[in-house]
């Protein structure tokens, strides 16, 4: 499966108003401690951290660990500023690295 | 997906089926091509109680309550997968899914809900699977997937959300009865 991040936020809301976001990670967050069908032990593949950024202002962030289950789902809450991007940002092992951002429109 | 192998499309057959109960026995939510047929339907099951009961009625609330978000439904990335491999033409093949079914998914609405079905070309009743696969053999001209690959799981998750709501409707023809009655037997 291709790398993919789905974000779920009310696409606008008002000034002050609390706005829930809700973001899954399409990863399969091998562990490192299983074994394949040969008895060779699967190399750990996991996300690392996951940062979201409110115009460039780090809001959340989570370090993630092994024993997450596949496809991490990340919920919390933000308080709408002012109409803007939030920009999420994950890297894991082996190089991986993955950004996508969704527009808050605030009236 | 080899921790959930079955989940996906599954899921999504099960998030379908469950709405299809709703949808049964209340004619106005009818939103089937034959509208005439569904509200006929709809006002049997009126009556006698259908006594088919959705996968769905036995989960926990919190998976039923998962399944009903698709925010939090993990199947949706498979679905947004198949939507993907839907309007791309891969490598090698004459065309896309969606050139000859088109973009919107309505061309395919009740397909996962009247599947299996008999395949004239074929001679046997095929699943959905099959008959995705027959398509990309015959018409894109592409090597068949595997059975639970993840392409065609997506592809059948993406199709298979296009009948959601809809009420399972096994077709009626006589020439399915010996494979009906073989998985009776199984």
């Amino acid at each position: 499966m291709s790398a993919r991040m789905p974000i779920h936020l009310t696409k606008s809301a008002r000034r002050g108003d609390l706005v829930q976001i809700r973001v899954t990670l399409a990863h399969p967050m091998e562990t490192g401690c299983r074994n394949d069908a040969e008895g060779r032990r699967l190399p750990r593949d996991i996300v690392r951290r996951v940062e979201c950024r409110y115009d460039g202002e780090l809001v959340f962030a989570a370090d993630l660990h092994p024993a997450i289950a596949a496809n991490p789902y990340l919920a919390f809450n933000c308080i709408a500023m002012e109409t803007g991007t939030l920009g999420f940002s994950r890297r894991g092992d082996n190089g991986f690295a993955h950004t996508e951002s969704v527009t808050l429109e605030v009236t | 997906m080899k921790r959930a192998a079955i989940t996906p499309a599954l899921m999504v057959a099960l998030a379908a089926a469950a709405t299809a109960a709703n949808t049964a026995t209340n004619a106005t939510n009818a939103t089937n091509a034959s509208a005439k047929a569904a509200s006929a339907t709809a006002a049997h099951a009126a009556t006698t109680q259908d006594p088919r009961r959705s996968g769905f009625d036995p989960m926990s609330a919190a998976t039923q309550a998962m399944q009903r978000d698709d925010a939090l439904n993990p199947a949706m990335l498979c679905v947004m997968d198949g939507r993907a491999r839907w309007s791309a033409r891969e490598a090698g093949a004459s065309r896309a899914c969606e050139n000859c079914h088109g973009d919107a998914a309505s061309p395919v609405r009740g397909a996962a809900a009247r599947h299996p079905a008999w395949n004239e070309t074929a001679g046997r009743p095929v699943t959905l699977a099959q008959r995705i696969n027959a398509c990309r053999e015959r018409r894109q001209g592409l090597p068949p997937l595997a059975p639970e690959s993840e392409g065609l799981q997506a592809l059948q998750a993406w199709v298979g959300l296009q009948s959601r709501g809809l009420p399972m409707a096994p077709p009626s023809d006589p020439r399915l009865a010996p494979a009906t009655e073989q998985g009776r037997t199984l």
